[in-house]
């Protein structure tokens, strides 16, 4: 028996268990245009919850690394999500955060640990050196950097990727007759086409060229100061590849951001950042491009005015998206459009007003903000 | 359980408008509501299969016969001969033919695998639609299917701010 031609099948009548098969298998970001379609394609979707963890960077954290589960703050949810991970490794820090590779740190043990799979990878012993901060490039190369004194030195560890190991620490020898730098304390150094870049306490820079590796740390004439009162100093190499820093006042008052004019080699302050918006406060710093407007153009820090709601969620890969997904299957609530932005700390840079004060925040301790975005 | 004879043990399946077709056992338990019906014993030697009607159900017999797992004197000797990869890209070929129906039979075959709980046909018959929604805009989408948009203006603005991270 033909049906006629004419009779119209109604895909919006296709029964709740095909359109959660067809969501299983759908991208992530394709997931909120089935919704629209129609209600009961949007009706679906409660049976098929997920959290994007690429929209924003999340601060990562974890009061005790080994034994406390690792949780990720999402300024945009004002949510935590909480992974079942505790990295395995006790009393360690969290001191790098590229991409999803996390570098620990205890007294004499650098460890580079991938938050997607789990996996722990422990480099060979730093032979008493310690290192003042790590940073990994996410690839092959871990860099371990000591200040002590205002003396600089270097050393680079290099994973040899086709038999999995890690090579022997090699390090550079310190030029004993460089004056005295003094290093921020706020964040790492700033890795960018294999030169690092290390920020001193008032916008000096000194800078270590990879392909150089025996001269170690150069001392820059240029730029000299950030000009702007501070407490703190966060240097950041932005999504377009400019270095910028941060500047925070004493209790959060006034923020700047400054550009290195790369001709001039000076500092400029920026009115804007161009729709992006910046995640600092922590030894990792990140500038992202964000579709999200009323993140643009705003400074977070890892401050909360009141505390996220906890999700058990794993965190899940599917194609090149990385999500949360709540473990008991239960669709939460997302924050009501009228609260967003007002949970976490935050300033929109170009504003006549100054930052607001940090009083009635808490400071989400041990964190350092990671991206999965690609 | 039906207890399996040395021949292949046949069972009818009958559509709504009156069609009947013997199928072997094996073939018909690719269903996992089929296989449910028989292993629990309410199936007698024919099943009225609801809602499908006799074109779409012979052509889900025809996916279900050509997906069943080759067993027995002639599938153990096609299996020595033919490598396992081949016969999968064998598969795969005869599925992409297998599915190039209008959508009034996609949307037909979707409901009876759905119905008849046939993971590989719904898999096969769904990713169609996957691909067009991933591939087009809302409106494309809504045209393709030709589904009428139920949404009130405020609440489409409510799914999109809830979800702005997809759609800003």
């Amino acid at each position: 028996m033909e049906a006629p031609a004419s009779h119209a099948r109604d895909w919006s009548s296709l029964p709740a268990d095909v359109l959660v098969q067809i969501l299983d298998h759908l991208r992530w970001s394709s997931h909120p245009s089935f919704g629209l379609v129609c209600r009961q394609w949007q009706s679906a979707r409660a049976f098929s919850p997920f959290y994007p963890a690429w929209i924003t960077p999340l601060l990562l954290n974890a009061t005790d690394v080994g034994a406390t589960n690792l949780r990720y703050y999402s300024p945009y949810y004002h949510k935590n999500f909480e992974t079942a991970s505790t990295l395995r490794t006790p009393d360690v820090k969290i001191v790098c955060a590229t991409g999803e590779h996390l570098a620990l740190c205890s007294e004499d043990l650098i460890l580079d640990a991938q938050l997607l799979s789990g996996d722990v990878h422990e480099l060979p012993p730093t032979k008493n050196a310690m290192f003042d901060s790590v940073v990994y490039d996410g690839a092959r190369t871990m860099f371990g950097v000591d200040t002590q004194f205002g003396m600089l030195g270097i050393a680079r560890c290099i994973r040899d990727n086709t038999v999995d190991a890690w090579g022997d620490w090699d390090f550079a020898s310190s030029d004993h007759d460089q004056p005295s730098f003094l290093t921020s304390q706020d964040c790492n150094p700033v890795l960018r086409d294999g030169f690092l870049y290390l920020l001193g306490k008032d916008g000096a820079f000194a800078v270590y060229d990879d392909s150089r590796h025996d001269e170690g740390f150069n001392i820059l004439e240029k730029p000299q100061s950030f000009m702007f009162d501070h407490k703190h100093s966060y240097l950041a190499k932005s999504d377009r590849g400019e270095l910028m820093a941060v500047l925070i006042g004493h209790r959060g008052t006034p923020v700047n951001v400054v550009k290195l004019n790369e001709h001039t080699m000076q500092w400029e302050k920026l009115e804007s950042l161009d729709g992006r918006a910046l995640f600092t406060g922590t030894l990792t710093t990140t500038v992202k491009k964000t579709n999200i407007k009323w993140m643009q153009n705003k400074i977070f820090l890892p401050r909360l005015y009141d505390w996220p709601q906890n999700i058990h969620v794993d965190l899940v890969q599917r194609e090149d998206d990385v999500a949360f997904v709540p473990k008991d299957g239960h669709a939460y609530t997302t924050v009501k459009h009228d609260d967003y932005g007002t949970k976490v700390w935050s300033y929109e840079l170009g504003q006549p007003q100054e930052a607001m004060e940090f009083w009635g925040t808490e400071r989400v301790n041990y964190g350092i903000w990671v991206d999965f975005s690609t | 359980m039906a207890t399996r004879e040395a021949g292949k043990k046949m069972i009818m399946l009958k559509s709504p408008d009156g069609m009947e077709f013997e199928v072997e056992e094996a073939v018909a338990m690719e269903s996992q509501t089929i296989r449910k019906m028989i292993e629990d014993d309410c199936a007698d030697t024919a099943i009225l299969i609801p809602n499908i009607n006799s074109k779409i159900l012979s052509r889900v017999i025809e996916y279900c016969n050509k997906h069943v797992p080759t067993t027995g004197a002639t599938g153990a000797a096609a299996s020595d001969t033919v490598a396992p990869a081949a016969l999968a890209e064998d598969l795969k070929i005869w599925d992409a033919e297998f599915i190039k129906v209008n959508r009034a039979t996609r949307f037909d075959l979707i409901q009876a695998a759905s119905y008849l709980n046939i993971k590989g046909l719904l898999d096969l018959t769904s990713q169609t639609t996957i691909d067009t929604i991933s591939d087009n805009s809302l409106e494309e989408i809504r045209s393709f299917l030709s589904t009428k948009n139920d949404y009130l203006p405020e609440e489409e603005q409510t799914i999109r701010r809830e979800n702005q991270w997809a759609f800003q």
